[in-house]
């Protein structure tokens, strides 16, 4: 049985399945945490974590399709937010002038997440000689450092209008915080859940990555 | 292939594979985007009725001294209520009766369905909340939600069993309303968002300058003034200070509006569904 496990779990087709659950698990939690903190206004963004795995320790193909697939429920959990992602982003896209005149009616957030996880993914896979990829507390600074910067990112772009109020600045430090602290308290439980999952299905993703280097 | 050409291959993929995604048709995306809410979406209706058991055996524990006080006083609401509901019946007909005169079309009429809250999205960027109902009870976009204290949204986006909600507090939320104390002046209602560790609350910003404020009053209700026609007339909103803001222009005067609730206590709300849906026609255009 356990054989069969590790030859269905070997093949590419599958591989991402576990990865997948465990971020699915995660931006669950994110979402009941931010439920629990919403009369404070206060919420949880926590996607930078799903990206440290998939580029640290998983072959890049494989690795790529994991980042796209968790970016996408990621985004799918994003609320769509005050018409200024559309505003911003989508309002130009529904209007392109290319072939002629195309308009796109979509939800705002769908695909953006995903395309800065793939983006910080590549990044992530050139710096990996600069990272100890069998330490722990490595992967958890690096994902707090993705993380910050993922969110300045995604919140300048959908509020690109605001970025001159002290308003703005306040509360985002304030969801910098409580994400980062979210993520300093349960990203150990994430990263044993994914390479503990993998192990089950007879895949060591820290021993593979060692073989790798050496 | 040389070293540097198979260094670039990854960047090729990602802008490929990014063009395709922006350019992929729209009903693809859509797609997608329903397929992955509907995934999750068991999943927080599981985590909701959870909550639910919790809060039903914390209610076990109380004693039956508590439970019978309990009942005792929701007899007499219940009662009242009754009277209310009886009056409001009577009222509704001669209102009817009054519009035929007239030659006046009827307001739209509502079917009411109570919706238990999955999850609140409530940050500097989003005012949302998620209810129990969804397609398969008839709810459509646009539909609005109230509950006993007055405006709570309208509903933003539908799926098979859940919806999502746009709170009033939601800066993409208007709704046309009218200021208790201050006579033919209809305004605009628009939520103002909200900052951490502070309550939502709302503005209006066009309340004529010659409006007359009623005198020793601090404090006005804003209520809905159903002109709109989807919203009925009524529903409590929130209050407004007496002494508003003029503005430079000395045409409006605006005012922070203090809304009627705490929407991140809201458990439960009721989703007016209209029984011809013809009036959500706009709402329902656009999904």
């Amino acid at each position: 049985m356990n054989e069969t496990i590790k030859k269905i779990f070997a093949v590419s087709a599958f591989y991402w399945i576990p990865a997948c659950t465990v971020a699915y698990l995660w931006i669950f939690l994110s979402g009941e945490i931010s439920d629990m903190l919403s009369p404070w206004n206060l919420s949880i963004f926590a996607p930078g974590l799903l990206v440290v795995v998939p580029a640290l320790l998983m072959p890049f193909p494989r690795g790529l399709v994991v980042v796209l697939i968790s970016g996408f429920l990621f985004d799918v959990s994003l609320p769509v937010p005050f018409e200024k992602m559309e505003s911003a982003l989508f309002d130009a896209g529904k209007e392109m002038f290319l072939f002629g005149e195309m308009t796109a009616d979509v939800p705002a957030t769908v695909g953006f997440g995903a395309t800065w996880m793939v983006i910080f993914f590549f990044a992530l896979r050139f710096l990996r000689a600069y990272i100890d990829l069998s330490s722990p507390k490595q992967w958890l600074v690096t994902a707090l450092i993705l993380n910050f910067v993922i969110f300045l990112l995604w919140a300048c772009a959908i509020s690109w209008t605001e970025l001159g109020k002290l308003a703005f600045w306040g509360g985002f430090l304030a969801t910098a915080i409580i994400s980062s602290a979210f993520i300093v308290l349960l990203g150990w439980w994430f990263f044993d859940a994914v390479v503990s999952l993998y192990r089950m299905c007879g895949v060591d993703l820290v021993g593979e990555r060692e073989v790798e280097e050496k | 292939m040389n070293p540097e050409t198979r260094n670039l291959r990854p960047f090729f993929f990602l802008f490929v594979g990014m063009m395709v995604w922006w350019f992929a048709p729209s009903a693809l995306r859509r797609l997608v985007y329903e397929a992955g809410y509907e995934f999750e979406a068991p999943s927080l209706v599981l985590s909701s009725h959870m909550r639910e058991l919790g809060q039903y055996w914390e209610m076990r524990s109380r004693s039956k001294n508590d439970l019978i006080r309990a009942g005792r006083d929701t007899a007499r609401l219940a009662a009242t209520m009754q009277y209310e509901i009886a009056q409001n019946n009577g009222l509704k007909e001669e209102n009817a009766r009054l519009l035929k005169l007239i030659g006046m079309e009827e307001r739209p009429d509502f079917r009411t369905v109570p919706a238990r809250v999955v999850q609140r999205r409530l940050s500097m960027w989003w005012q949302q909340i998620i209810l129990r109902k969804g397609k398969a009870d008839g709810i459509c976009v646009g539909c609005p939600v109230v509950n006993a204290y007055g405006v709570v949204g309208r509903v933003r986006q539908v799926f098979e069993t859940t919806c999502v909600v746009e709170l009033i507090s939601s800066p993409a939320f208007r709704i046309s309303a009218t200021i208790e104390g201050i006579e033919n002046c209809a305004v605009t209602y628009q939520g103002a968002g909200a900052s951490p560790l502070r309550a939502a609350s709302g503005k209006i910003a066009d309340i004529p300058a010659d409006a007359v404020f009623p005198d020793g009053i601090t404090r006005l209700e804003v209520v809905t003034s159903g002109l709109g026609g989807i919203f009925p007339a009524g529903l409590k909103i929130g209050t407004v200070s007496a002494t508003p803001t003029n503005f430079a222009d000395g045409m409006f005067r605006g005012v922070p509006v203090e809304l009627a609730q705490r929407l991140a206590a809201i458990e439960e709300a009721a989703i007016l569904v209209p029984v011809d849906k013809s009036v959500l026609k706009n709402f329902v255009a656009e999904e």
